[in-house]
């Protein structure tokens, strides 16, 4: 069925009891889990409309992807992934590992879904086979934690995206030898402040389109700028678009969906969107509002629909999430 | 306790030859009561000051309050002392928790950087008062002493908010010597131009010329310009305690090569030399946001610098003379912020101490289940200033007579904190 990003409507929407910041369906679409601020995850059944959570992770729970055919990866703040198996009336936990020393920071599944990558706060980044959760590669980023991590469609190139003050990174790795094949500077979303020594900015999300040319990386332009996503060229590594929001804050995630248009979402506190583009020009196709910023976003795989966490709060406390889906529908 | 010893024949004789010695050496900044019951040929006493500029987390270090919902990401761990726990981006002092002393229950109700950084360290909200380095050195004062007092070792930052009030009514004397960007004082090595005959007559005219202006005039600028050459000379004459490769490569490892390590080191080195106060200022704990990454990055060097510096203070035999205070000017807000940063708050948060003076081994007060709120034993930044001068063996009831006019050397509202003093 065609996706029109215009029509995108919200059919759902789930409260949680405490701010959302990732989300990813399952490789059937059955189930989406959410986390964030807390130990456990929010467990969507999607046909069901019911929502149970699930335990384990003893931290926060940042990063969520799915995996192959039927795992979904949650990675936390203490260095642990679990594969969670959907391929029964509910997610089960097939393996868990210790997969670093400090937070997890990035969390990325290869496409062919033999293989996830994840970085971390010490510039640490680990490929693992998806199956048994064991490691197969180890790469390093000097100092900086890593931020952003993405598989190529080709197989062979991993990129990251890691959080070097003033000059955030983006690396093109052929991960299986190690061998670096081109750095990126991307100044234009740093924020850092000279008042505190600290870069407030750095690259949010990072996601390739699916014909493997483009390379999109999220996050906001400059100190006080909008929320933005940039577009390089792999091959070359030159940055062929800016797109940029009305919004101050951040884009936060990009996903590129099968019909060619471009997602992001973002926001500042009270204010979110979730945003379609056309990646060919600095165009924006339809723009859906939200009342917090929206933290991640995952398209289901056949592109019917797609789901949005937020955080949602007073002032400038978010206290509670939200995971919303919406559809395309003609 | 140290500031009401009672008073034997050699302590006041000690102590009137050091008032008359002070008092020469201050001219208008007499002191109206004996400040200190002690004998002065004990180890001097000292304060290290490690300030946290911006303001660190309770809740990631001092305080956890693991699995709330201010609690935060990150763990709490055991420590060497039984029961109780820290956040676990402080492994390396959770093994020495037996040694601190650390209060929970602070409400200084400041959550301003500058307003904070100075009544942290003044025990004030009203303006004009020394700071803690500035009356330290004043308070603990030898005559025989020719370093600055006072040396404060920080960045050259663009917003010094760290520098605030300083000596205030203590005069330019107290105003400590400032090391910036671990580079000593500048202008330490005499000119080769200047031959030390040159020297020496320039210095007789210029002490002769201050002793003829001095006739009929308020003493006080003179004596402090007076101080301020000798202390010059001082420096200069030992100009080698900044040189820190005079240390050995394991000490600079376990210091930590940052900034913040290095820095401790060079601390380490002024109190060997003599220097009574030396603050630390341990920079950009302001995370308003992604909080939880910032603390992993900045608690990671304080840990280790921290076990590291009191290991050597200890086994040189300095810590017995010398209070260390691990303060910042402000505590993080419970909540967590729109962009994972905690933003000031001055309701409920922590401080930590250890060395002279102090029960090793004591928390202090407690905060409620969110951390929101003092529970019980509320402490007032007065109350920590109070303690922080007896600790030192001060007595923090005494008063300055600075130009004719009486001032508590520490605010009377307030008082010291009996539980904590040793």
């Amino acid at each position: 069925m065609k996706s029109d990003p215009t029509k995108i409507k919200e059919v759902a929407e789930y409260k949680h009891h405490s701010p959302l910041v990732s989300c990813a369906f399952d490789p059937t679409a059955r189930f989406v889990l959410a986390g964030g601020r807390d130990r456990n995850i929010l467990c969507l059944d999607v046909a069901a409309k019911s929502t149970t959570e699930l335990s384990g992770h003893e931290t926060w729970v940042g990063n969520i992807v799915r995996s192959g055919t039927d795992l979904i990866l949650t990675a936390d703040f203490a260095g642990v992934v679990f594969a969670w198996d959907c391929t029964g009336d509910k997610p089960r936990q097939r393996w868990k590992i210790t997969a670093h020393a400090s937070t997890i920071y990035a969390l990325a599944a290869s496409p062919d879904g033999k293989l996830f990558a994840t970085g971390d706060r010490d510039g640490n980044i680990h490929v693992w086979q998806a199956s048994d959760g064991k490691r197969m590669h180890k790469l390093r980023i000097e100092g900086h934690p890593v931020y952003g991590l993405a598989f190529h469609p080709d197989g062979q190139r991993l990129i990251s995206a890691d959080r070097q003050p003033k000059k955030p990174r983006l690396k093109v790795w052929e991960f299986a030898t190690g061998k670096e094949q081109r750095s990126i500077d991307v100044p234009q979303l740093s924020a850092y402040r000279r008042v505190e020594d600290i870069e407030w900015g750095g690259i949010r999300g990072i996601t390739i389109s699916p014909d493997g040319n483009t390379l999109v990386a999220c996050g906001s332009n400059e100190y006080s700028g909008p929320a933005c996503a940039l577009l390089f060229d792999i091959a070359t590594g030159e940055l062929k678009l800016k797109l940029a929001s009305q919004l101050k804050g951040f884009y936060y995630s990009a996903q590129f969906h099968a019909q060619g248009f471009l997602l992001t979402a973002g926001g500042d506190i009270g204010k979110g969107e979730l945003r379609a583009w056309d990646p060919t020009k600095d165009e924006s196709l339809a723009t859906t509002a939200t009342i917090g910023p929206c933290t991640s976003l995952d398209v289901q795989p056949s592109g019917e629909r797609c789901v949005v966490t937020q955080m949602i709060g007073q002032r400038s406390y978010p206290d509670s999430g939200s995971l919303t889906v919406y559809e395309w529908s003609e | 306790m140290a500031g009401r010893q009672s008073r034997t024949a050699a302590s006041e004789i000690s102590r009137r030859t050091w008032l008359q010695g002070t008092a020469a050496a201050l001219g208008a900044g007499a002191i109206e009561q004996p400040l200190r019951a002690e004998v002065s040929t004990l180890p001097r006493k000292q304060l290290l000051l490690l300030f946290l500029s911006g303001g660190a987390s309770q809740f990631e270090t001092w305080d956890p309050k693991t699995g709330t919902k201010t609690g935060g990401p990150f763990r709490a761990i055991s420590t060497s002392l039984p029961g109780v726990q820290i956040g676990e981006l402080l492994p390396h002092t959770s093994k020495i928790m037996h040694r601190l002393t650390v209060v929970r229950s602070l409400n200084s109700n400041i959550p301003d950087h500058f307003q904070g950084h100075y009544a942290m360290q003044s025990g004030r909200i009203a303006p004009g008062y020394p700071v803690l380095g500035s009356a330290v050195a004043k308070l603990l004062e030898r005559s025989e002493d020719v370093l600055p007092g006072y040396v404060s070792i920080r960045r050259d930052g663009p917003k010094a908010y760290t520098d605030v009030g300083d000596a205030g009514f203590l005069g330019a004397k107290y105003q400590g010597v400032r090391v910036v960007n671990n580079q000593p004082p500048e202008n330490l090595v005499q000119p080769a131009a200047v031959k030390p005959t040159l020297a020496e007559t320039v210095d007789r005219i210029r002490k002769s010329n201050d002793e003829r202006f001095r006739q009929g005039r308020d003493a006080a600028p003179i004596d402090a310009y007076r101080t301020t050459f000798e202390q010059a000379q001082a420096l200069m004459d030992r100009r080698e305690i900044f040189d820190l490769t005079k240390e050995s490569g394991a000490d600079h490892e376990q210091y930590g090569k940052h900034e913040f390590g290095q820095n401790c080191l060079l601390a380490r080195r002024l109190l060997q030399s003599g220097v009574t106060c030396v603050k630390v200022t341990h920079f950009d704990w302001d995370a308003h946001q992604d909080n939880f990454y910032w603390h992993q990055i900045r608690c990671a060097e304080f840990d280790r610098t921290l076990v590291t510096l009191l290991d050597d203070l200890e086994r040189r035999g300095m810590l017995e003379h010398t209070l260390v205070v691990i303060s910042g000017e402000m505590g993080r807000t419970p909540q967590i912020n729109k962009l994972g940063g905690r933003d000031h708050w001055g309701r409920a948060w922590s401080v930590a101490m250890a060395g002279c003076g102090v029960k090793p081994g004591v928390v202090y007060g407690s905060t409620n289940d969110l951390g929101t709120e003092v529970k019980d034993k509320p402490v007032k930044l007065g109350d920590l200033f109070h303690t922080y001068l007896r600790a030192v063996g001060i007595d923090s009831s005494a008063s300055y007579s600075i130009g004719g006019q009486t001032n508590p050397v520490a605010d009377p509202a307030a008082k010291p904190i009996d539980e904590l003093l040793a």
